[in-house]
């Protein structure tokens, strides 16, 4: 909330610096107007941590309080005011040291606000107290998955990212929700929700501070933090609800980007901290600054409670690793040790130990009844970046060697992870613990097969603009229609295949029957040959026969005929003889007629014996060739059955196949209808 | 630079000496660089035009004159800087009041652009900027938590720390503009460093492309700049308030050429004469000499500024020029419009010559024979005899043992010291050429004992530390910030450094029968490795070539490198140590800081003792003779006018504190008096001490050098309240008087007050007292009593006038 206003604020100075000269209508205040103007020039030296020369100006107190060398405004009097005197030039040293003189309205907005009378708000009333919207701290710690379905996003998010960019930048944040399928990713101003089974896209939370540096979710998984800003200028951790998406809470006011923060147990405290080399433990009831820690040497870069939320542990770019009591910020161990920038570090689930990764290339576990170190393992050549303890006892890591890897709870090597292409920073480990999600240089999200340690899928940390989401769903959609198309056509053409294979089966079974029955009946077939042989050839033998002694008859009948003749034309006046001869001859003439029928039928059934001869030997060379078939065809159809076999095997994984991408199809039908109700959504909001 | 243009330079303005009353005219215009060479579209080239006129005034013209492309499909002209168009080659035209000149343009690849590269175009940011500065993030800690090498000296290591070493901050691949580093460099957010860029200049743009680009790392084959040029290399100035922009042009290994003056840093060694701005423009200030550095990469190039007042009117005097010195210095005093002072008095030069020459006083016999001498020749008959003496050797005996850190220790035994001092003291005694037995000592192999020179490797036995001494002594370098990244004001990278180290990284050392004895050999075998890379270094002389030292001792063949010709550095240093003892300042000062941004003040005169020392083939009698008999050397202290603030052309005698050992052994003189040091007869000289361990209360209170570095400061000339203290209340005035009781011998002889008080001025100071002084003294002496006594305080008074404190 206050952290909106100041950007508004931001955006009047910023206006007033190039156009107006003062903001319209409203008295200069501290908190719209000045602020934000120092948070852009002054804060780098004069913060709570550095206060060169004593002077503190991101605090209303402090100002009025002034610097070691006293009083730094004088209400009303501009031209008293060594604040203003240095900021204009007029005195000694002038401020900002080796940099141009701020803008002229910059300066005539400082000069108004003493002149005015110091104003801290625009109503003059004190800045409120930063208190957060809604309930945030637990009676208890319940340890172990909380009562209900797990918290997730319920209502619709921003599928708008609030940038979109080119490219990733190296992912510094990234975390798992403990008991949801829910992966939050640092992107730039925002953070990026996915889904850890289904890997879908879920939506962006706009982080308006700036670049989150760390995430972690609240052990309920119901609140998801986010701590970080902008680089030598401003640092904070914001709460966000799961449930809403909504920002609740924004705590911490340093000089630079928070680099490490967590939410205690019992979401009480907020503790945070970064280059100003301070862990500063908020109240999360009241925004009020509960401890600061000042032990650290050098940047705080990493910090978690532990499970029961008695300890804080948090560490430096030095290699101090120090455990604190949270309930009053006093130390209880120093954990001596890395000789390196603390990467990460990470508890057990029962707290009695705690890990910690470092640039030194070391992952190391510290029991916590001594404080001593009980192992030490080389895990990535280079340094260790990230670091997980999951619940389930394994511990995952992530580093410069680029070989993610997954460890038993005394940090014996289970395996390595196939390898990313650039070094690998930050790992989330899911609910489940069934995948790890891997944020790399080059600002890619690397999603990982914990068992086998194979490569799913790759996430964006710089998720595209809904606009592109949309247009890159349909054509996806659109391929994989017609990859559908493609498959069904290949499973016809495999049954097509079925068929055909299947018919030239049962010819071939039928030829070897066929064969069979030959041989089986052949000399049967044989005798029944030669018998119609024998039988043709009788029946020829007896037309031939009829056929001859008809011939001989005629030949007889003719010389009767002759003789009558002669004894005709010896007595010609016997009347009887021509009347006989006549007679004979008409008998002969008849008898020639019916030769010929005689000699068909001769000829006919010669031709029968022929044919029955024919016959033999052709049922002989059958039986013959029929041998050799019986051998062949049995392989033959061998062959044909391992074919069909294989056809067969094609047709279920192609249906398998298809009926996968309907199901994709679907989902990502699902998916672009919500876009599309997003892209709607954002139309209406619009206009 | 080119030290043939700047003789030729110096003769002209020599030659026109005689017209420098005359108004000015114009005798040439000058265009720089003398030839542009573009390559790619982001190609550029900024051109100057120098006018230089008949008083040797020059003047930036380069906005009056006119200048044209001959071709303008080759390259247009955009406020002075000529930028690409298509391949082809031209000239550039320049015309100014009626003088022409043209220089020849080459523009190739005009429509290529060239591919951002870390090295050579982000990393000159850093040291234009002053982001890698030793006050910066190029503090061995960094700063803010932010490192840079020291002046780029590890690129691959920066690198690495801006893109990966704390992933995700300095970076920002996704929004370049709001990477820390643009951010925190161009003051959008609060840097302790302040603004070093703004949002859409140069630097800003050249950034965000490699941040657009990914950040990649340069190929290995990457072009690697080879060297540079500083354009124009002589100005000289008209006034306070006059201007002369500068152009530096890199050349690299590819056999491109950049104008990278907006990625050079600037420097001045006089701002109250020349200051310059980031961008390159000097202003002339107050009247003097200013030299302009340009740092681009590992390369310091300068270039020579003379300020004079306004419209100056000068006439050089006649003065009679005995030898080259004086040539060269006079040509050097009319270029800077300076009168120099006369020649000094016959008893300012016999003090003077015998100091130096033999570090002792003229006694009252020497000082009148010299005074009743006649001869036009005298000054000359005087340094011979001095020459011929064995203090004379005696003196460079002791300057040798300083710097060749003669002195026993735990370590050392006195015996060898002994040996060391004697080996020594006979080199220079039978005058050895200087390279012969500089070629004998660092070559040296056997026993500390047999061969004394070896004990050279005796008293260092650091392979680095005897690598900075060989190069701080010989070649007058001090090459130690190269030990751990790139020299910041000079041209030795740490290439140089551990090429040059390799020579001694095989000395092998050994004990003997002796316990304090050891043998130094050759060894045969060790490297050097580089810290960044850890690579073996192949030997390779200082500011020369790879040497083949394959079978060899690389010693040997180092120092027959060094102490020869070949080595450029060799005889000018030694030269310029010869000479600081004569003046009390080197050519180059201090004579073992020579770096390009410590320029010679007379660079042609260093250069022709070198040759001439090299021609006299190392001996250094010949150059002593030189330099004494010149009138540099015989001017009066007394300045004039003009020359009252030179305190480094020698236009002037400077007055010098006389070394300790040499004013311990002009006290013993002239008060009669003998000291006792340990291994040294009664009544030696101090200046005969062999062990630099030796000292007493006098020689450590003036700041005898305690020979435990090689540093030309070991000898601190600088005045101390003990000193004074000491010459006042200490045994070293009234004790000695009294011990020596030279009043009372005097007294005993029947010498009047006047004539002892005279014996005592002319002891003490080779002069007779003034009138005046006379006067005074003598009233004193006369109202007391106790002559003695009297005569005695005066005597004291006398020991510790300022006058006897210093040569003058």
């Amino acid at each position: 909330m206050v952290r909106s206003t100041i950007l508004a604020g931001l955006v009047i100075v910023l206006g007033v610096g190039s156009a107006q000269a003062q903001p319209a209508g409203k008295k200069v205040n501290f908190q719209e107007h000045i602020l934000p103007f120092f948070q852009d020039k002054c804060i780098g030296c004069h913060n709570q941590d550095k206060k060169s020369a004593g002077v503190i100006l991101n605090s209303y107190s402090k100002i009025l309080e002034g610097g070691s060398s006293g009083a730094i405004v004088k209400s009303g009097d501009a031209e008293g005011s060594s604040l203003y005197q240095v900021v204009a030039h007029k005195a000694e040293p002038i401020m900002p040291p080796k940099s141009p003189k701020v803008a002229d309205a910059s300066i005539q907005l400082l000069e108004k606000w003493i002149k005015e009378g110091l104003l801290e708000t625009p109503t003059g009333k004190p800045m409120a107290l930063n208190k957060p919207t809604g309930e945030i701290a637990l009676g208890t710690v319940r340890r172990g998955k909380p009562e209900g379905p797990p918290p997730m996003p319920e209502k619709p998010l921003s599928l708008e990212p609030t940038v979109i960019t080119k490219r990733g930048n190296a992912v510094t944040a990234i975390a798992a929700s403990p008991w949801a399928p829910l992966l939050a990713v640092g992107g730039q101003k925002q953070i990026i929700l996915y889904n850890t089974d289904t890997l879908e896209f879920l939506g962006v939370l706009p982080y308006t501070e700036g670049f989150p540096n760390v995430l972690k979710f609240s052990r309920n998984g119901g609140f998801l933090l986010a701590g970080g800003g902008r680089g030598g200028k401003s640092g904070s951790a914001s709460l966000y609800n799961i449930k809403t998406g909504e920002k609740v809470f924004t705590v911490g006011q340093e000089a630079d980007a928070v680099l490490a923060a967590d939410i205690s147990p019992d979401q009480t405290q907020i503790a945070l901290g970064g280059p100003s080399k301070v862990v500063r433990v908020y109240s999360t009831t009241d925004g009020k600054l509960l401890h600061e820690i000042r032990k650290h040497t050098d940047w705080v870069t990493s910090i978690e409670y532990s499970p029961d939320g008695v300890l804080l542990a948090s560490g430096d770019r030095n290699g101090n690793l120090f455990i604190w009591e949270s309930h009053n910020g006093k130390e209880y161990f120093t954990l001596k040790g890395h000789t390196n920038c603390i990467n990460d570090i990470s508890w057990r689930a029962d707290g009695n130990v705690l890990s910690s990764v470092s640039e030194d290339g070391t992952l190391r576990l510290w029991e916590m009844e001594n404080g001593t170190q009980i192992k030490s393992v080389a895990s990535h050549a280079g340094g260790a970046q990230g670091l997980v303890f999951h619940r389930d006892g394994n511990i995952f890591t992530s580093g410069r060697d680029k070989l993610p890897k997954a460890w038993k709870t005394d940090a014996t090597a289970i395996r390595n992870m196939e390898a990313t292409a650039e070094i690998a920073l930050k790992l989330a480990v899911s609910h489940d613990a069934h995948r790890i999600f891997v944020g790399d240089w080059d600002g890619n999200i690397l999603a990982y097969n914990v068992a086998d340690g194979k490569k799913i899928d790759t996430l964006a940390s710089n998720p595209p603009a809904l606009k592109d989401r949309l247009d890159s769903a349909a054509k996806e959609i659109a391929s994989l229609k017609e990859q559908i198309q493609k498959q069904k056509a290949e499973a016809a053409a495999i049954t097509a295949q079925e068929t055909k294979a299947k018919t030239d089966l049962a010819n071939m079974q039928k030829s070897l029957a066929d064969a069979n029955q030959l041989v089986k009946d052949g000399p049967a077939k044989v005798k029944e040959a030669q018998q119609v042989i024998s039988k043709a050839l009788a029946l020829q033998t007896q037309a031939a026969n009829e056929m001859k002694s008809r011939e001989v008859l005629i030949s007889t009948l003719g010389e009767s005929a002759k003789r009558i003749q002669d004894l005709a034309n010896q007595n010609k006046q016997d009347g009887s003889y021509p009347r006989s001869l006549q007679l004979l001859n008409e008998t002969i003439a008849k008898l020639r007629q019916e030769l010929p029928a005689l000699q068909a039928v001769n000829q006919e059934k010669l031709k029968a014996h022929t044919q029955a001869n024919a016959d033999l030997k052709d049922l002989q060379a059958k039986i013959a060739a029929s041998q050799p078939q019986i051998a062949a065809i049995p392989k033959q159809i061998e062959a044909q059955q391992k074919a069909l076999a294989a056809i067969q095997a094609q047709i279920s994984p192609k249906n398998a196949a298809v009926a996968e991408l309907e199901k994709l199809v679907t989902f990502k039908e699902a998916a672009l209808q919500k876009y599309k109700a997003a892209a709607t959504l954002a139309k209406t909001a619009k206009s | 630079m080119n030290s043939n243009s700047m003789f030729t330079f110096g003769a002209s303005l020599l030659m026109l000496a005689g017209s420098f009353v005359s108004a000015n005219t114009l005798t040439n215009i000058a265009v720089f660089p003398p030839e542009v060479n573009i390559q790619t579209n982001r190609g550029m080239q900024r051109v100057l035009v120098q006018a230089s006129f008949d008083d040797g005034i020059t003047e930036d013209v380069t906005s009056k004159a006119k200048i044209t492309i001959s071709d303008p499909k080759v390259a247009k002209l955009e406020n002075g800087i000529v930028r690409p168009v298509s391949d082809g080659k031209c000239t550039i035209d320049v015309s100014y009041e009626g003088k022409t000149t043209k220089i020849p343009l080459d523009v190739k690849q005009a429509q290529a652009d060239r591919p951002i590269s870390f090295k050579l175009d982000v990393m000159p940011i850093f040291m234009r900027t002053g982001c890698n500065q030793g006050g910066c993030h190029g503090a061995a800690r960094g700063k803010d938590g932010f490192r840079l090498s020291l002046f780029g000296f590890d690129p691959d290591g920066d690198h690495y720390r801006l893109t990966r070493e704390l992933n995700g901050r300095r970076i920002n691949l996704a929004i370049p503009e709001e990477s820390l580093l643009v951010e925190k460099g161009a003051g959008k957010v609060p840097h302790t460093g302040g603004q070093k860029f703004a949002v859409g200049d140069q630097y800003f743009n050249e950034i965000i492309r490699w941040l657009d680009a990914g950040a990649p790392v340069d190929s290995a084959s990457i072009a690697t700049p080879l060297s540079i040029d500083v354009y124009p290399n002589k100005v000289v100035m008209n006034g306070k308030g006059s201007t002369q922009q500068i152009v530096v042009r890199a050349k690299y290994s590819d056999g491109s050429e950049r104008d990278v003056t907006s990625l050079s840093l600037f420097m001045s060694n006089n701002d109250s004469s020349a200051k310059i701005s980031p961008d390159g423009l000097v202003t002339a200030g107050d009247r003097g000499e200013a030299f302009i550095m340009a740092r681009f990469h590992t390369f310091t190039v300068g270039s020579q500024f003379i300020v004079l007042p306004k419209d100056l009117k000068f006439n050089f005097p006649q003065s009679q020029e005995k030898n080259y010195i004086d040539t060269l210095v006079n040509a050097k005093l009319k270029n800077l419009r300076i009168t120099p002072s006369e020649v000094c008095s016959d008893e300012a030069f016999l003090r003077r010559v015998y100091v130096d020459l033999n570090g002792i006083l003229p006694t009252v016999e020497e000082f009148q024979k010299f005074m009743a001498n006649k001869a036009p020749n005298k000054r000359e008959q005087l340094v011979e005899e001095l020459l011929a003496k064995k203090e004379f050797a005696e003196m460079w005996v002791l300057k040798w043992a300083e710097l060749l850190q003669i002195r026993s220790s735990n370590d050392v035994s006195y015996k060898s010291t002994l040996l060391y001092y004697n080996w020594l003291q006979d080199r220079i005694a039978r005058n050895v050429p200087f390279n012969q037995w500089v070629q004998e000592l660092l070559g040296a192999s056997g026993g500390t004992f047999k061969n004394p020179a070896t004990n050279y490797y005796q008293n260092e036995r650091d392979i680095l530390k005897v690598t900075e001494n060989v190069a701080q002594v010989f070649m007058g370098m001090r090459i130690q910030c190269a030990q751990c990244h790139n020299h910041p004001f000079d041209r030795w990278t740490m290439d140089d450094y551990y090429g040059f180290a390799a020579f001694f990284c095989q000395i092998g050392r050994k004990g003997t029968d002796d316990p304090r004895e050891l043998t130094v050999f050759n060894s045969g075998n060790g490297e050097v490795r580089h810290p960044v890379g850890n690579r073996v270094m192949a030997p390779k002389f200082l500011g020369g070539s790879t040497a083949d030292v394959a079978g060899k001792d690389r010693r040997q063949v180092m120092a027959n490198w060094l102490a020869s010709p070949e080595n450029p550095y060799f005889a000018t240093n030694l030269s310029n140590i010869v000479w600081a003892h004569f003046f009390g300042i080197g050519i180059i000062n201090e004579v073992d800081d020579v770096r390009v941004s410590n320029p010679a003040s007379n660079q042609e005169l260093l250069n022709e003792m070198g040759k001439k020392f090299t021609e006299y083939n190392y001996d250094f009698k010949k150059l002593v003779r030189d330099i004494c008999n010149s009138n540099t050397y015989q001017r009066s202290t007394k300045a004039n006018e003009s020359n009252d603030s030179d305190l480094k052309n020698f236009s002037h005698a400077y007055i010098r504190r006389i070394k300790a050992e040499t004013f311990l052994d002009c006290i013993s003189q002239v008060t009669e008096t003998k000291n006792k040091f340990p291994g040294l007869p009664l009544g030696a000289r101090a200046v005969q001490i062999a062990d630099g361990q030796v000292s007493n209360y006098f020689l450590t209170t003036f700041g005898r050098a305690t020979r435990e570095s090689v540093c030309s400061c070991e000898v601190k000339l600088e005045p101390t309240l003990s000193q004074s203290l000491h010459l006042l209340n200490g045994d070293a005035t009234t004790q000695r008087i009294n011990q020596g009781n030279l009043v009372g011998r005097l007294l005993k002889e029947k010498k009047a007050p006047e004539e002892i008080l005279n014996e005592i001025y002319i002891r003490c100071l080779s002069r007779l007292p003034s009138a005046d002084e006379k006067k005074k003294v003598l009233a004193l002496v006369t109202a007391e009593t106790d002559k003695k006594r009297a005569l005695d305080d005066a005597f004291w008074a006398v020991l510790n006038t300022r006058e006897f404190m210093f040569n003058h």
